[in-house]
């Protein structure tokens, strides 16, 4: 019931995402009835341009690229600012389900402080990742549990939600990919209670060009190595 | 083990602590890197001092010598560079937030 839950906001980081990838996104999610904001990740050509006007989205955009771990960072600064009590990340591409939002929010209500979204939790979310992703994500946890001492079952899942003392507690440095396990080590170096919860992720031809390669994680390693030592 | 071997290996394990060292405090860095430059045209004004130096530490020609401080002096100033420009990065960030944020 939305009256039970806390004032939530949706946060959508965007770089130069297709116009109609990011609309279709935005329709599902403004039938979840959340206020939506899109951080505008110095986009080449201004998201505003097409997005303004759309009811219950906001618009913030940096002037330059800095990475999606920033643009998080800056949704959370705003939502602070504006009072909200719980924000949820979710991808611009459509790889996640709008509908699995309430789940993840149900799970800040019951006690959590930072739910996280995974897809190898249930059978039918394990078998859909392409197999060189499976490979990779299960890589990740490994290298999350070393750096974080957390294990989680999905690592690299852009999809949670973080109640507002989580927000307080978290602050990005990452500004690029490697903010996947900062926000962990992070919530683990503040005793916040970290929650998984099964979600389904849709990859499409789009999303999978985007996805993680190989020489990104091996790049998001050595980020994560370089930050302990500076 | 000879000298230069030892000098060589506390100079790179110190590298790190140096560079640390030189990030935290203005007036030490200005006087390490003003030192090396005296020490560079000290070099050039005295070679043969390189070469009876370099005998001392068990290295072969007073070149190799001064070519083994290079790289740990290299090392140094890049570890330098490379955490000031995370230092300007962070920064920058910031700046970028609070323009992003100003301008809602």
């Amino acid at each position: 019931m939305e009256r039970n839950r806390p004032k939530t906001i949706i946060l959508v980081p965007a770089y130069n995402e297709r116009e109609e990838i990011l609309r279709k996104t935005l329709d599902t999610l403004r039938e979840s009835g959340f206020p939506i904001v899109v951080i505008d990740d110095g986009s080449e050509v201004e998201l505003s341009l097409y997005l303004n006007g759309l009811n219950g989205v906001t618009v913030l955009r940096h002037p330059v690229n800095l990475g999606q771990g920033a643009a998080l960072q800056t949704g959370m600064d705003y939502a602070l600012e504006v009072g909200a009590e719980a924000v949820v990340h979710f991808d611009a591409d459509g790889q996640h389900d709008a509908r699995e939002i309430p789940a993840l929010l149900d799970t800040l209500t019951n006690g959590a402080d930072l739910a996280l979204g995974s897809r190898f939790l249930r059978k039918e979310d394990k078998v859909a990742i392409p197999w060189a992703r499976r490979l990779l994500l299960r890589g990740a946890r490994c290298v999350n549990f070393l750096f974080t001492g957390k294990w989680l079952s999905d690592a690299h899942n852009g999809f949670r939600a973080l109640n507002r003392k989580a927000m307080e507690k978290i602050r990005i440095t990452e500004n690029r990919m490697a903010h996947a396990t900062e926000i962990v080590a992070l919530a683990r170096k503040a005793s916040l209670k970290i929650v998984e919860v099964p979600v389904h992720i849709q990859y499409t031809d789009y999303s999978r060009a985007k996805g993680q390669n190989w020489q990104q994680s091996l790049n998001i390693l050595l980020e994560l190595l370089l930050n302990k030592l500076f | 083990m000879n000298l230069i071997q030892i000098i060589l290996l506390v100079g790179l394990a110190g590298t790190m602590v140096l560079a640390f060292v030189i990030l935290r405090n203005q007036l030490i860095g200005r006087l390490f890197f003003l030192g090396q430059f005296l020490l560079g045209g000290f070099f050039v004004i005295f070679p043969d001092i390189t070469s009876k130096l370099a005998k001392k530490l068990g290295v072969g020609r007073g070149t190799d010598l001064l070519f083994y401080l290079f790289v740990v002096l290299f090392y140094l100033t890049a570890l330098v560079f490379v955490a000031q420009i995370r230092k300007l990065n962070r920064q920058m960030t910031e700046l970028a937030r609070q323009i992003a944020l100003l301008k809602k």
